[in-house]
């Protein structure tokens, strides 16, 4: 059996879609819907160590678990292809370029536990992408691939960050405004309708058929450290970007140089966040880690959706990080006070400094205010600016001191109006 | 009416929640008031919202280190009194959270609302 999707091939970050696929015979998904207990197929993704690759890398199984136990012989299945995470293209990638993969996984999650209905959720931006997919789906019906009476849909979703939170998806999914959901309850106990749902990533989906058709050893050993393997999206500040089937484990190095190439405009490069936005920076002493959740966790940062955004030396990282509390105070829905409090505060902060009126004392109110924030909002959305924030003053003292004293030489360099920053 | 001699900023927020409890109506009503008395050395500002929402609409004015909340338009009158000396606004400060309280002065203490200068 060879790599599960796209292993060591370098994709285009925005290529063309291209000619809808051949259909599969749905192998995986024959076999086992046919032979094996759902309690099997739910031990075999226990066994490959699979983690949720929207992000949060919660444990695929034990949500499988928690939906199968729930009663009621109503359940939904969403995948979750609302990918708004910055830089990230790999859900997109996958939707585009391996719809049979990503519907073979949804039909076996989908009876592993006993959910009847799926939904698959796909930004109305992505019109063609959407469109492409909902051919693919149509393809497979019409050539006889047996959905075991699972019935499938694609819906758009609209273009919002928040969507990306799953309680965010169900509302949108439901007809109301992206503002995520109290809980408890969980959407496992009362999702779609006020039945129990299961909102797992598209990505998630995709690795699916490969740990049921090769088994979970095979699938762990994909992996340099025997966890699988996980997408990462190269930015287009790289040489060679695009999307990456990465070994789990790989040294960050390898990945930043020998498949990125390095930057583009031949700069070193000074620092990464390797899993979006809400991941911490990394400077080059880190670049020996392993691309490992639990190693970059260590490390202040996080795997996240693996959207790898390397910095040149030239960038000005107040700048970058300016522009990073700019995006999560725009992102926040505004429901929780605190929530929109911090961010905004960190956000003009951050801006106050960048512009030449902030000083040390303001730079100071931010951990108080990250504090003030703590465990205060319904999802995680409050947690996001922390690590950037936090990790960029800690690594880059130098670049505020400059602009606190007026004198930053790469901004100086750049030319960047004030008001152009954002 | 005693005017007063400096040159003061009161800050509105005016963000969603304040909004919605009338903010917008306040400082309509503000603006209203300062004008019919001459006060033309108090502006309106704006400020970021400070996570005080349930108690909105917030008003702060720096120069007398004071929050005062459920600024409804109604509750205007009082804070121009207030600015020239008279009028007690223990009312508007009851339902402030101590810990807002000291952090939104922090804030302000250490420059949140000074200009910026753009480069």
């Amino acid at each position: 059996m060879g790599a599960i999707l796209t292993r060591f091939e370098r994709l285009e970050l925005q290529g063309s879609i291209g000619a809808a696929p051949t259909v599969p015979a749905y192998p995986t998904w024959n076999r086992v819907r046919g032979s094996t207990p759902p309690e099997r197929i739910i031990d075999s993704i226990r066994e490959a160590g699979l983690a949720g690759k929207g992000g949060a890398g919660f444990p695929t199984h034990r949500k499988m678990q928690l939906l199968f136990e729930q009663p009621g012989a109503k359940k939904f299945l969403v995948l979750n292809g609302s990918e708004h995470e910055p830089g990230s293209f790999k859900d997109r990638h996958l939707l585009e370029h391996y719809p049979h993969t990503v519907l073979e996984g949804a039909l076996i999650l989908a009876y592993a536990v006993k959910a009847s209905e799926v939904i698959i959720a796909i930004n109305d931006s992505l019109a063609d992408c959407i469109e492409h997919f909902r051919g693919a789906l149509r393809a497979a019906l019409d050539a006889a691939v047996d959905f075991g009476g699972i019935t499938v849909e694609v819906r758009g979703v609209p273009d919002v960050y928040i969507v990306g939170e799953e309680t965010a998806l169900l509302e949108v999914l439901e007809g109301r405004p992206a503002l995520p959901r109290k809980k408890p309850p969980y959407p496992i106990e009362k999702g779609i309708q006020g039945v129990p749902t299961l909102i797992q990533n598209i990505e998630t989906a995709a690795h699916i058929p490969f740990i049921l058709s090769a088994g979970a050893t095979a699938y762990r050993a994909l992996g340099v450290n025997g966890k699988g393997v996980t997408l990462c999206t190269l930015g287009s500040e790289f040489k060679r970007p695009g999307i990456y089937e990465a070994p789990l484990g790989t040294p960050l190095r390898e990945i930043l140089v020998g498949w990125g190439g390095g930057l583009r405009d031949g700069a070193p490069i000074k620092a990464i966040q390797p899993g979006g936005p809400s991941s911490g920076f990394l400077a080059s002493g880190d670049f020996d880690l392993p691309l490992d959740a639990e190693a970059l966790k260590q490390h202040g940062s996080a795997l996240g959706c693996a959207a790898i955004r390397a910095y040149s030396a030239d960038t000005c990282m107040v700048a970058e990080i300016s522009r990073i509390m700019h995006f999560f105070a725009g992102g926040s829905c505004g429901q929780c006070p605190r929530c929109r409090m911090e961010t905004n505060m960190l956000d003009t902060i951050v801006r106050r400094v960048l512009t030449g009126g902030g000083n040390w004392q303001l730079l100071g109110q931010v951990d108080k205010l990250i504090e003030l924030a703590k465990g205060e909002g319904i999802c995680t959305l409050i947690d996001m600016p922390v690590a950037p924030i936090k990790t960029g003053l800690t690594l880059f003292p130098d670049e505020f001191r400059a602009h606190i004293e007026g004198g930053c030489r790469l901004c100086a360099a750049r030319v960047v109006p004030a008001d152009n920053v954002h | 009416m005693v005017p007063i001699a400096e040159n003061m900023a009161i800050y509105v927020c005016m963000n969603v929640d304040c909004k919605s409890r009338g903010s917008q109506e306040t400082i309509g009503r503000l603006k209203a008031l300062l004008s019919e008395r001459g006060m033309n050395q108090v502006s309106i500002e704006a400020i970021v919202c400070f996570s005080a929402c349930n108690v909105g609409p917030n008003v702060v004015i720096p120069s007398k280190r004071c929050w005062l909340s459920g600024v409804t338009k109604d509750k205007v009158e009082t804070v121009i009194d207030y600015l020239n000396g008279g009028a007690d606004v223990t009312e508007l400060q009851k339902s402030n959270d101590p810990v807002l309280d000291q952090m939104i002065f922090e804030m302000i203490d250490a420059g949140l609302l000074e200009k910026a200068n753009p480069t």
